[in-house]
Protein backbone atom coordinates (compact mmCIF):
# COMPACT_ATOMS: atom_id res chain seq x y z
CA UNK A 1 0.00 0.00 0.00
CA UNK A 2 2.58 2.38 1.22
CA UNK A 3 6.26 2.14 0.01
CA UNK A 4 9.03 3.92 0.86
CA UNK A 5 12.60 4.52 -0.41
CA UNK A 6 15.33 6.60 0.26
CA UNK A 7 14.53 7.93 -3.28
CA UNK A 8 11.00 8.16 -3.68
CA UNK A 9 8.05 8.00 -1.16
CA UNK A 10 4.89 6.76 -2.20
CA UNK A 11 1.98 8.84 -0.50
CA UNK A 12 -1.44 6.94 0.76
CA UNK A 13 -3.77 7.31 -2.26
CA UNK A 14 -6.96 9.40 -1.68
CA UNK A 15 -9.22 6.78 -1.96
CA UNK A 16 -7.24 4.87 0.64
CA UNK A 17 -7.78 7.73 2.71
CA UNK A 18 -10.94 7.94 2.48
CA UNK A 19 -11.78 4.45 3.36
CA UNK A 20 -9.68 5.14 6.58
CA UNK A 21 -11.48 8.09 7.57
CA UNK A 22 -14.80 5.99 6.92
CA UNK A 23 -13.41 2.93 9.11
CA UNK A 24 -13.85 0.56 6.16
CA UNK A 25 -10.12 -0.98 6.36
CA UNK A 26 -8.29 -3.71 8.40
CA UNK A 27 -6.74 -3.06 11.30
CA UNK A 28 -3.24 -3.73 10.03
CA UNK A 29 -3.75 -1.32 7.17
CA UNK A 30 -4.84 1.22 9.85
CA UNK A 31 -1.79 0.97 11.72
CA UNK A 32 0.13 0.94 8.29
CA UNK A 33 -1.52 4.34 7.24
CA UNK A 34 -1.06 6.03 10.50
CA UNK A 35 2.66 5.14 10.38
CA UNK A 36 3.20 6.58 7.67
CA UNK A 37 0.85 9.81 8.70
CA UNK A 38 2.99 10.51 11.57
CA UNK A 39 5.82 11.07 9.43
CA UNK A 40 4.29 12.56 6.15
CA UNK A 41 3.13 16.01 6.47
CA UNK A 42 1.88 15.96 3.13
CA UNK A 43 -0.23 12.90 3.73
CA UNK A 44 -1.38 14.63 6.45
CA UNK A 45 -2.64 17.83 4.96
CA UNK A 46 -4.69 15.50 2.44
CA UNK A 47 -6.21 13.56 5.29
CA UNK A 48 -7.40 16.91 6.43
CA UNK A 49 -9.11 18.03 3.59
CA UNK A 50 -10.72 14.82 2.80
CA UNK A 51 -12.11 15.16 6.64
CA UNK A 52 -13.64 18.29 5.95
CA UNK A 53 -15.07 17.36 2.72
CA UNK A 54 -16.36 14.10 4.40
CA UNK A 55 -17.44 16.40 6.92
CA UNK A 56 -18.97 18.55 4.40
CA UNK A 57 -20.92 15.94 2.30
CA UNK A 58 -22.63 14.82 5.48
CA UNK A 59 -23.74 18.72 6.29
CA UNK A 60 -25.33 18.73 3.17
CA UNK A 61 -26.75 16.10 2.84
CA UNK A 62 -28.57 16.83 6.29
CA UNK A 63 -30.03 19.51 4.61
CA UNK A 64 -32.15 17.65 2.54
CA UNK A 65 -33.79 15.24 5.30
CA UNK A 66 -37.51 14.96 5.84
CA UNK A 67 -38.91 16.79 8.43
CA UNK A 68 -38.22 15.19 12.02
CA UNK A 69 -39.42 11.52 12.07
CA UNK A 70 -42.10 10.03 14.57
CA UNK A 71 -41.40 6.35 13.56
CA UNK A 72 -44.68 4.27 13.48
CA UNK A 73 -45.24 1.80 16.94
CA UNK A 74 -43.00 -1.55 15.55
CA UNK A 75 -46.52 -3.47 16.89
CA UNK A 76 -48.00 -1.25 14.04
CA UNK A 77 -45.69 -2.37 11.17
CA UNK A 78 -46.09 -6.15 13.04
CA UNK A 79 -49.97 -6.01 12.65
CA UNK A 80 -49.95 -5.24 8.57
CA UNK A 81 -47.26 -7.63 8.14
CA UNK A 82 -49.36 -10.59 9.54
CA UNK A 83 -52.74 -9.14 8.15
CA UNK A 84 -50.97 -9.10 4.98
CA UNK A 85 -49.52 -12.71 5.44
CA UNK A 86 -53.06 -13.56 6.24
CA UNK A 87 -54.39 -12.37 3.35
CA UNK A 88 -51.75 -14.26 1.20
CA UNK A 89 -52.49 -17.45 2.36
CA UNK A 90 -56.38 -16.60 2.34
CA UNK A 91 -55.81 -16.22 -1.52
CA UNK A 92 -53.25 -19.47 -1.68
CA UNK A 93 -55.94 -21.50 -0.24
CA UNK A 94 -58.80 -20.17 -2.71
CA UNK A 95 -56.05 -20.90 -6.01
CA UNK A 96 -55.36 -24.84 -4.46
CA UNK A 97 -59.00 -25.22 -3.68
CA UNK A 98 -59.75 -24.01 -7.22
CA UNK A 99 -57.01 -25.61 -8.93
CA UNK A 100 -58.43 -28.77 -7.20
CA UNK A 101 -61.99 -28.64 -8.18
CA UNK A 102 -60.36 -27.75 -11.75
CA UNK A 103 -58.82 -31.11 -11.57
CA UNK A 104 -61.26 -33.21 -10.52
CA UNK A 105 -63.38 -31.88 -13.11
CA UNK A 106 -61.03 -32.54 -15.92
CA UNK A 107 -60.35 -35.98 -14.36
CA UNK A 108 -63.86 -36.37 -14.24
CA UNK A 109 -64.42 -35.38 -17.73
CA UNK A 110 -61.30 -37.54 -19.12
CA UNK A 111 -62.11 -40.41 -17.69
CA UNK A 112 -66.22 -40.18 -18.26
CA UNK A 113 -65.66 -42.77 -21.56
CA UNK A 114 -62.99 -45.59 -19.87
CA UNK A 115 -65.59 -48.39 -19.75
CA UNK A 116 -67.07 -49.54 -22.80
CA UNK A 117 -68.79 -52.92 -23.42
CA UNK A 118 -68.34 -55.68 -26.03
CA UNK A 119 -69.20 -54.67 -29.49
CA UNK A 120 -70.78 -56.81 -31.41
CA UNK A 121 -68.63 -59.31 -33.48
CA UNK A 122 -65.34 -57.86 -31.92
CA UNK A 123 -64.40 -58.86 -28.50
CA UNK A 124 -65.41 -56.07 -26.12
CA UNK A 125 -68.27 -53.54 -26.12
CA UNK A 126 -69.14 -51.29 -23.77
CA UNK A 127 -72.76 -51.98 -21.60
CA UNK A 128 -75.42 -49.67 -22.16
CA UNK A 129 -75.96 -50.86 -18.18
CA UNK A 130 -73.15 -48.45 -17.51
CA UNK A 131 -75.33 -45.35 -18.18
CA UNK A 132 -78.64 -44.71 -18.15
CA UNK A 133 -80.52 -41.65 -18.15
CA UNK A 134 -82.07 -39.67 -15.49
CA UNK A 135 -79.53 -41.50 -12.61
CA UNK A 136 -77.09 -39.90 -10.97
CA UNK A 137 -73.64 -41.15 -9.86
CA UNK A 138 -72.43 -43.17 -7.57
CA UNK A 139 -69.38 -44.79 -6.56
CA UNK A 140 -68.91 -47.98 -4.59
CA UNK A 141 -66.29 -50.34 -3.15
CA UNK A 142 -66.25 -53.96 -4.07
CA UNK A 143 -64.73 -57.12 -2.91
CA UNK A 144 -62.33 -58.76 -5.53
CA UNK A 145 -63.43 -62.01 -5.87
CA UNK A 146 -67.18 -63.63 -7.14
CA UNK A 147 -69.12 -66.01 -5.77
CA UNK A 148 -71.78 -66.60 -8.05
CA UNK A 149 -74.64 -67.20 -5.75
CA UNK A 150 -77.08 -64.53 -6.77
CA UNK A 151 -80.38 -65.42 -7.57
CA UNK A 152 -82.05 -65.05 -10.85
CA UNK A 153 -83.18 -61.45 -12.01
CA UNK A 154 -86.62 -60.84 -13.56
CA UNK A 155 -86.22 -59.32 -17.22
CA UNK A 156 -85.74 -55.68 -17.16
CA UNK A 157 -86.33 -53.81 -20.59
CA UNK A 158 -82.99 -50.95 -20.31
CA UNK A 159 -84.14 -47.19 -21.62
CA UNK A 160 -82.46 -46.12 -24.59
CA UNK A 161 -79.16 -44.16 -23.25
CA UNK A 162 -78.84 -40.79 -25.26
CA UNK A 163 -75.19 -39.08 -23.27
CA UNK A 164 -73.71 -40.38 -20.44
CA UNK A 165 -74.65 -39.60 -16.66
CA UNK A 166 -72.52 -37.68 -15.01
CA UNK A 167 -69.70 -40.02 -13.20
CA UNK A 168 -68.10 -39.82 -9.46
CA UNK A 169 -64.34 -40.72 -9.37
CA UNK A 170 -63.28 -42.41 -6.65
CA UNK A 171 -59.02 -41.90 -5.84
CA UNK A 172 -58.21 -45.04 -4.18
CA UNK A 173 -55.53 -44.95 -1.66
CA UNK A 174 -54.26 -48.54 -2.05
CA UNK A 175 -51.85 -50.24 0.96
CA UNK A 176 -48.02 -50.53 -0.58
CA UNK A 177 -48.14 -53.98 -2.20
CA UNK A 178 -44.89 -55.19 -3.84
CA UNK A 179 -45.91 -54.03 -7.81
CA UNK A 180 -48.37 -51.32 -6.52
CA UNK A 181 -47.30 -47.67 -8.11
CA UNK A 182 -46.91 -44.66 -6.42
CA UNK A 183 -50.05 -43.14 -8.43
CA UNK A 184 -52.78 -43.60 -7.73
CA UNK A 185 -55.91 -45.60 -8.95
CA UNK A 186 -59.09 -44.24 -10.00
CA UNK A 187 -62.77 -46.01 -10.46
CA UNK A 188 -65.64 -44.35 -11.80
CA UNK A 189 -69.32 -45.50 -11.34
CA UNK A 190 -72.88 -43.83 -11.97
CA UNK A 191 -75.72 -44.66 -9.99
CA UNK A 192 -78.59 -43.64 -8.29
CA UNK A 193 -78.37 -44.91 -4.99
CA UNK A 194 -78.19 -42.26 -1.97
CA UNK A 195 -76.26 -44.64 0.53
CA UNK A 196 -72.90 -44.98 -0.63
CA UNK A 197 -71.23 -48.39 0.05
CA UNK A 198 -67.99 -46.47 1.09
CA UNK A 199 -67.04 -45.34 4.41
CA UNK A 200 -68.70 -42.06 4.31
CA UNK A 201 -66.31 -40.75 7.00
CA UNK A 202 -63.01 -40.68 4.78
CA UNK A 203 -64.91 -38.59 1.95
CA UNK A 204 -64.52 -35.59 0.83
CA UNK A 205 -67.58 -34.38 -0.90
CA UNK A 206 -67.49 -31.92 -3.71
CA UNK A 207 -70.70 -30.78 -5.59
CA UNK A 208 -69.84 -29.98 -9.26
CA UNK A 209 -72.23 -27.74 -11.26
CA UNK A 210 -75.88 -28.78 -11.19
CA UNK A 211 -76.95 -31.62 -9.48
CA UNK A 212 -74.22 -34.18 -10.27
CA UNK A 213 -72.13 -34.26 -7.07
CA UNK A 214 -68.41 -35.36 -7.14
CA UNK A 215 -67.05 -37.16 -4.82
CA UNK A 216 -63.45 -38.33 -3.51
CA UNK A 217 -62.70 -41.21 -1.16
CA UNK A 218 -60.23 -43.48 -0.18
CA UNK A 219 -61.03 -47.04 -1.23
CA UNK A 220 -59.18 -49.60 0.52
CA UNK A 221 -58.05 -52.33 -1.81
CA UNK A 222 -59.70 -54.87 -2.03
CA UNK A 223 -57.99 -58.54 -1.89
CA UNK A 224 -58.46 -61.13 -4.69
CA UNK A 225 -57.80 -64.45 -4.28
CA UNK A 226 -55.55 -66.48 -6.26
CA UNK A 227 -58.58 -68.65 -7.62
CA UNK A 228 -60.07 -66.84 -10.08
CA UNK A 229 -62.46 -69.19 -10.26
CA UNK A 230 -66.08 -68.47 -9.54
CA UNK A 231 -68.60 -70.08 -6.89
CA UNK A 232 -71.79 -71.20 -8.82
CA UNK A 233 -73.77 -72.03 -11.82
CA UNK A 234 -72.09 -71.02 -14.94
CA UNK A 235 -72.95 -71.64 -18.32
CA UNK A 236 -69.04 -70.81 -20.22
CA UNK A 237 -70.10 -68.97 -23.87
CA UNK A 238 -68.24 -68.66 -26.64
CA UNK A 239 -67.43 -65.45 -27.53
CA UNK A 240 -67.40 -65.67 -31.38
CA UNK A 241 -70.86 -67.43 -31.75
CA UNK A 242 -72.96 -65.94 -29.02
CA UNK A 243 -71.64 -62.42 -28.62
CA UNK A 244 -73.67 -61.48 -31.30
CA UNK A 245 -76.50 -62.96 -30.10
CA UNK A 246 -75.66 -60.41 -27.05
CA UNK A 247 -74.67 -56.87 -28.78
CA UNK A 248 -73.91 -54.55 -26.14
CA UNK A 249 -74.67 -56.84 -23.53
CA UNK A 250 -71.37 -57.97 -22.30
CA UNK A 251 -69.46 -56.04 -20.49
CA UNK A 252 -65.08 -56.49 -20.95
CA UNK A 253 -62.26 -54.33 -21.45
CA UNK A 254 -61.13 -54.24 -25.08
CA UNK A 255 -57.98 -55.00 -26.19
CA UNK A 256 -57.25 -57.55 -23.92
CA UNK A 257 -57.98 -61.44 -24.53
CA UNK A 258 -60.41 -62.80 -23.29
CA UNK A 259 -59.62 -65.97 -21.53
CA UNK A 260 -63.34 -67.02 -20.60
CA UNK A 261 -66.38 -65.87 -21.36
CA UNK A 262 -69.37 -67.19 -18.75
CA UNK A 263 -72.86 -66.14 -17.92
CA UNK A 264 -75.48 -66.85 -15.29
CA UNK A 265 -78.94 -67.12 -16.70
CA UNK A 266 -81.70 -64.89 -14.93
CA UNK A 267 -84.73 -64.36 -15.72
CA UNK A 268 -86.51 -62.77 -18.82
CA UNK A 269 -82.81 -63.37 -20.55
CA UNK A 270 -81.18 -60.52 -18.10
CA UNK A 271 -78.25 -62.58 -17.14
CA UNK A 272 -75.22 -61.96 -15.19
CA UNK A 273 -72.08 -62.44 -17.07
CA UNK A 274 -68.65 -62.90 -16.15
CA UNK A 275 -65.35 -62.42 -18.56
CA UNK A 276 -61.60 -63.00 -18.22
CA UNK A 277 -59.12 -61.62 -19.69
CA UNK A 278 -55.29 -61.81 -18.90
CA UNK A 279 -53.05 -59.02 -19.09
CA UNK A 280 -49.49 -58.98 -20.81
CA UNK A 281 -48.03 -59.63 -17.38
CA UNK A 282 -50.30 -63.07 -16.83
CA UNK A 283 -52.74 -61.02 -14.29
CA UNK A 284 -56.27 -61.60 -14.39
CA UNK A 285 -58.90 -58.76 -15.45
CA UNK A 286 -62.50 -59.62 -14.69
CA UNK A 287 -65.32 -57.97 -15.41
CA UNK A 288 -68.68 -59.07 -14.06
CA UNK A 289 -71.76 -57.12 -15.61
CA UNK A 290 -75.61 -57.50 -15.15
CA UNK A 291 -78.56 -56.49 -12.85
CA UNK A 292 -77.18 -54.86 -9.81
CA UNK A 293 -78.52 -56.34 -6.97
CA UNK A 294 -76.88 -59.66 -8.20
CA UNK A 295 -73.51 -58.15 -9.17
CA UNK A 296 -73.78 -56.65 -5.34
CA UNK A 297 -74.54 -59.01 -4.04
CA UNK A 298 -71.66 -61.96 -5.79
CA UNK A 299 -69.40 -59.23 -4.83
CA UNK A 300 -70.14 -58.90 -1.39
CA UNK A 301 -70.54 -62.66 -0.79
CA UNK A 302 -67.38 -63.46 -2.38
CA UNK A 303 -65.63 -60.64 -0.29
CA UNK A 304 -66.31 -62.62 2.53
CA UNK A 305 -65.40 -66.02 1.68
CA UNK A 306 -62.29 -64.45 -0.08
CA UNK A 307 -61.31 -62.74 3.47
CA UNK A 308 -61.22 -66.22 5.14
CA UNK A 309 -59.51 -68.31 2.78
CA UNK A 310 -57.02 -65.14 2.61
CA UNK A 311 -56.97 -63.67 5.47
CA UNK A 312 -53.33 -61.85 4.81
CA UNK A 313 -55.61 -60.04 1.85
CA UNK A 314 -54.34 -59.62 -1.63
CA UNK A 315 -53.09 -56.10 -1.78
CA UNK A 316 -52.69 -56.23 -5.15
CA UNK A 317 -55.58 -56.22 -6.31
CA UNK A 318 -58.75 -54.12 -6.38
CA UNK A 319 -62.34 -53.66 -7.57
CA UNK A 320 -64.17 -50.39 -9.47
CA UNK A 321 -67.59 -51.10 -9.87
CA UNK A 322 -69.99 -49.12 -11.78
CA UNK A 323 -73.45 -48.93 -11.67
CA UNK A 324 -76.37 -47.14 -13.35
CA UNK A 325 -80.26 -47.41 -12.07
CA UNK A 326 -80.84 -51.47 -12.39
CA UNK A 327 -77.03 -52.23 -14.01
CA UNK A 328 -73.74 -53.20 -13.05
CA UNK A 329 -70.46 -53.32 -13.71
CA UNK A 330 -67.33 -54.56 -11.12
CA UNK A 331 -64.11 -55.01 -13.11
CA UNK A 332 -61.18 -56.83 -10.89
CA UNK A 333 -57.24 -56.72 -11.55
CA UNK A 334 -54.07 -55.76 -10.39
CA UNK A 335 -54.37 -52.49 -8.36
CA UNK A 336 -51.62 -51.30 -10.52
CA UNK A 337 -53.19 -51.83 -13.52
CA UNK A 338 -56.56 -50.94 -13.17
CA UNK A 339 -56.02 -47.02 -13.67
CA UNK A 340 -53.84 -47.84 -16.42
CA UNK A 341 -55.86 -49.90 -18.39
CA UNK A 342 -58.83 -47.91 -17.88
CA UNK A 343 -57.25 -45.04 -19.70
CA UNK A 344 -56.08 -47.34 -22.61
CA UNK A 345 -59.45 -48.62 -23.15
CA UNK A 346 -60.57 -45.61 -23.48
CA UNK A 347 -57.67 -44.18 -26.20
CA UNK A 348 -58.68 -46.89 -28.54
CA UNK A 349 -62.39 -46.86 -28.25
CA UNK A 350 -63.54 -42.99 -28.65
CA UNK A 351 -66.69 -44.31 -30.19
CA UNK A 352 -68.88 -43.79 -27.45
CA UNK A 353 -72.40 -45.75 -27.79
CA UNK A 354 -74.93 -43.62 -25.53
CA UNK B 1 -35.11 -12.63 14.24
CA UNK B 2 -37.96 -10.53 15.86
CA UNK B 3 -35.99 -9.05 18.09
CA UNK B 4 -33.40 -8.09 15.84
CA UNK B 5 -35.52 -6.89 12.81
CA UNK B 6 -37.44 -4.80 16.17
CA UNK B 7 -33.76 -3.20 17.38
CA UNK B 8 -33.20 -2.43 13.58
CA UNK B 9 -36.32 -0.66 12.78
CA UNK B 10 -35.58 1.46 16.11
CA UNK B 11 -32.10 2.55 15.43
CA UNK B 12 -32.43 2.36 10.99
CA UNK B 13 -35.91 3.35 10.36
CA UNK B 14 -35.47 7.13 10.35
CA UNK B 15 -32.62 6.22 8.02
CA UNK B 16 -34.58 4.55 5.77
CA UNK B 17 -36.63 7.32 5.51
CA UNK B 18 -33.99 9.66 4.88
CA UNK B 19 -32.38 7.41 2.55
CA UNK B 20 -35.87 7.15 0.78
CA UNK B 21 -36.66 10.77 0.82
CA UNK B 22 -33.60 11.58 -0.64
CA UNK B 23 -34.46 9.58 -3.73
CA UNK B 24 -38.54 10.65 -3.85
CA UNK B 25 -38.44 14.10 -2.33
CA UNK B 26 -41.28 13.00 -0.51
CA UNK B 27 -41.90 12.92 3.29
CA UNK B 28 -44.81 11.53 3.33
CA UNK B 29 -44.09 8.86 0.59
CA UNK B 30 -40.79 7.88 1.89
CA UNK B 31 -42.39 6.85 5.41
CA UNK B 32 -44.97 4.83 3.40
CA UNK B 33 -42.03 3.31 1.41
CA UNK B 34 -40.03 2.43 4.75
CA UNK B 35 -42.76 1.40 6.21
CA UNK B 36 -43.40 -1.22 3.08
CA UNK B 37 -39.74 -2.23 3.03
CA UNK B 38 -39.73 -2.99 7.35
CA UNK B 39 -43.41 -5.19 6.88
CA UNK B 40 -41.74 -6.92 3.71
CA UNK B 41 -39.03 -7.54 6.00
CA UNK B 42 -41.17 -9.16 8.40
CA UNK B 43 -42.06 -11.34 5.71
CA UNK B 44 -39.22 -12.38 4.22
CA UNK B 45 -36.78 -12.72 7.18
CA UNK B 46 -33.51 -11.86 5.90
CA UNK B 47 -30.03 -13.55 6.75
CA UNK B 48 -28.94 -10.18 6.45
CA UNK B 49 -31.24 -7.68 7.21
CA UNK B 50 -29.62 -4.08 7.25
CA UNK B 51 -28.17 -4.63 4.15
CA UNK B 52 -31.44 -6.37 2.69
CA UNK B 53 -33.58 -3.59 4.08
CA UNK B 54 -31.58 -1.20 2.02
CA UNK B 55 -31.57 -2.77 -0.93
CA UNK B 56 -35.28 -3.25 -0.75
CA UNK B 57 -36.13 0.79 0.04
CA UNK B 58 -33.71 1.57 -3.33
CA UNK B 59 -35.67 -0.92 -5.64
CA UNK B 60 -38.77 0.44 -3.80
CA UNK B 61 -37.49 3.98 -4.89
CA UNK B 62 -36.67 3.39 -8.29
CA UNK B 63 -40.46 1.80 -8.83
CA UNK B 64 -41.31 4.85 -6.98
CA UNK B 65 -38.90 7.37 -9.59
CA UNK B 66 -40.52 5.36 -12.80
CA UNK B 67 -43.89 6.19 -11.16
CA UNK B 68 -43.15 9.89 -10.40
CA UNK B 69 -41.90 10.15 -14.58
CA UNK B 70 -45.26 8.69 -15.37
CA UNK B 71 -47.17 11.24 -12.95
CA UNK B 72 -44.94 14.00 -14.15
CA UNK B 73 -46.01 13.39 -17.74
CA UNK B 74 -49.44 13.26 -16.88
CA UNK B 75 -48.90 16.49 -15.04
CA UNK B 76 -47.19 17.80 -18.24
CA UNK B 77 -50.22 17.10 -20.01
CA UNK B 78 -52.52 19.07 -17.49
CA UNK B 79 -50.71 21.72 -17.31
CA UNK B 80 -52.24 22.66 -20.69
CA UNK B 81 -55.24 22.56 -19.36
CA UNK B 82 -56.46 26.02 -18.35
CA UNK B 83 -58.78 24.67 -16.17
CA UNK B 84 -56.38 22.76 -13.84
CA UNK B 85 -53.78 25.69 -13.87
CA UNK B 86 -53.22 27.05 -10.70
CA UNK B 87 -54.77 30.51 -10.54
CA UNK B 88 -51.85 32.20 -8.92
CA UNK B 89 -48.30 31.25 -8.72
CA UNK B 90 -46.63 31.20 -5.53
CA UNK B 91 -44.19 34.14 -5.02
CA UNK B 92 -40.81 33.45 -5.05
CA UNK B 93 -40.54 35.53 -2.33
CA UNK B 94 -42.22 32.71 0.05
CA UNK B 95 -39.60 30.56 -0.71
CA UNK B 96 -37.36 30.39 2.97
CA UNK B 97 -34.09 30.14 3.22
CA UNK B 98 -33.87 26.25 4.15
CA UNK B 99 -35.82 25.13 1.07
CA UNK B 100 -33.16 27.26 -1.05
CA UNK B 101 -29.99 25.30 0.24
CA UNK B 102 -32.15 22.29 -0.07
CA UNK B 103 -33.00 23.23 -4.04
CA UNK B 104 -29.30 23.43 -4.14
CA UNK B 105 -28.00 20.88 -2.32
CA UNK B 106 -30.04 18.50 -4.77
CA UNK B 107 -28.86 19.99 -7.77
CA UNK B 108 -25.40 19.36 -6.47
CA UNK B 109 -26.78 15.85 -6.30
CA UNK B 110 -28.34 15.64 -9.55
CA UNK B 111 -24.83 16.36 -11.22
CA UNK B 112 -23.62 13.00 -9.97
CA UNK B 113 -23.96 9.92 -11.97
CA UNK B 114 -26.51 7.56 -10.85
CA UNK B 115 -23.70 4.95 -9.28
CA UNK B 116 -22.21 7.86 -7.43
CA UNK B 117 -25.17 9.34 -6.19
CA UNK B 118 -26.26 5.84 -4.81
CA UNK B 119 -23.00 4.80 -3.53
CA UNK B 120 -22.78 8.54 -1.37
CA UNK B 121 -26.57 8.23 -0.28
CA UNK B 122 -25.88 4.53 1.08
CA UNK B 123 -23.13 5.49 2.40
CA UNK B 124 -24.75 8.18 4.28
CA UNK B 125 -27.41 6.01 5.19
CA UNK B 126 -24.58 4.12 7.83
CA UNK B 127 -24.14 0.96 5.26
CA UNK B 128 -20.60 -0.34 5.38
CA UNK B 129 -17.98 -0.62 2.44
CA UNK B 130 -19.17 -4.08 1.78
CA UNK B 131 -22.81 -3.48 2.48
CA UNK B 132 -22.58 -0.56 -0.20
CA UNK B 133 -20.65 -3.01 -2.52
CA UNK B 134 -22.59 -5.71 -2.71
CA UNK B 135 -26.19 -3.47 -3.13
CA UNK B 136 -24.29 -1.92 -6.32
CA UNK B 137 -22.32 -4.71 -7.51
CA UNK B 138 -18.68 -2.73 -7.42
CA UNK B 139 -15.92 -4.56 -6.08
CA UNK B 140 -15.16 -3.27 -2.30
CA UNK B 141 -11.86 -1.59 -3.06
CA UNK B 142 -13.73 0.25 -5.54
CA UNK B 143 -16.18 1.96 -3.22
CA UNK B 144 -13.63 4.26 -1.77
CA UNK B 145 -12.86 5.35 -4.92
CA UNK B 146 -16.60 6.00 -5.72
CA UNK B 147 -17.09 7.82 -2.93
CA UNK B 148 -13.93 10.18 -3.00
CA UNK B 149 -14.99 11.37 -5.86
CA UNK B 150 -18.94 11.47 -5.59
CA UNK B 151 -17.89 13.52 -2.30
CA UNK B 152 -15.92 15.72 -4.25
CA UNK B 153 -18.01 16.50 -7.03
CA UNK B 154 -20.94 16.97 -4.47
CA UNK B 155 -19.26 19.52 -2.96
CA UNK B 156 -18.21 21.65 -6.04
CA UNK B 157 -21.04 21.53 -7.31
CA UNK B 158 -23.10 23.32 -4.59
CA UNK B 159 -20.10 25.42 -4.44
CA UNK B 160 -20.11 26.62 -7.84
CA UNK B 161 -24.22 27.15 -7.04
CA UNK B 162 -23.78 29.28 -4.15
CA UNK B 163 -20.88 31.51 -6.48
CA UNK B 164 -23.65 31.86 -9.26
CA UNK B 165 -26.37 32.56 -6.76
CA UNK B 166 -23.64 35.35 -5.09
CA UNK B 167 -22.82 36.65 -8.10
CA UNK B 168 -26.96 37.33 -9.09
CA UNK B 169 -27.57 38.70 -5.98
CA UNK B 170 -24.49 41.12 -6.27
Amino acid sequence: MIEASRSTVRHIPEDELHAYLDQALSRSQCVEIERHLARCSRCQGERDGIAALRDRTTALLARIGPPPIIPPAFDTIMARAASRQQRRWRWIKVGSRAASIGGVLFLGWWMSGRLFLVEPGSAIAVAPAVVAPHDSPRVETVPASVTAKAPAVSPKPRAPVKRPAPLQLVRASRPVGDEAPAATDFALATETDPQPAYDAATSERLTVGGDAPLELSDLAAQPVGDDPGLNGLWRTIVPDKESADRRGEIALVPGLPVTQMRVQPGAGGDDVTAVDQTLESGDLIRTISGPAPRVLALVNEDAAADSVNHPEGNTNHMTVTIRQADRMVAVTGPANALGSLLARVNLKNTKRRY
Amino acid sequence: MGDELEELYRTTYATVVRFLYRKVWDADRAHDLAQEVFIRAMAHRPEKPRAWIFAVAANLARDEARAAVRRKRHLTLLKDDPATMPSSPLPADEMVEEDERRAKVDEALATLTKRDREVLLLWDAGLSYPEIAQQTGLAVGAVGTTLARARKRLVDAYDRSEQEHRAAHS
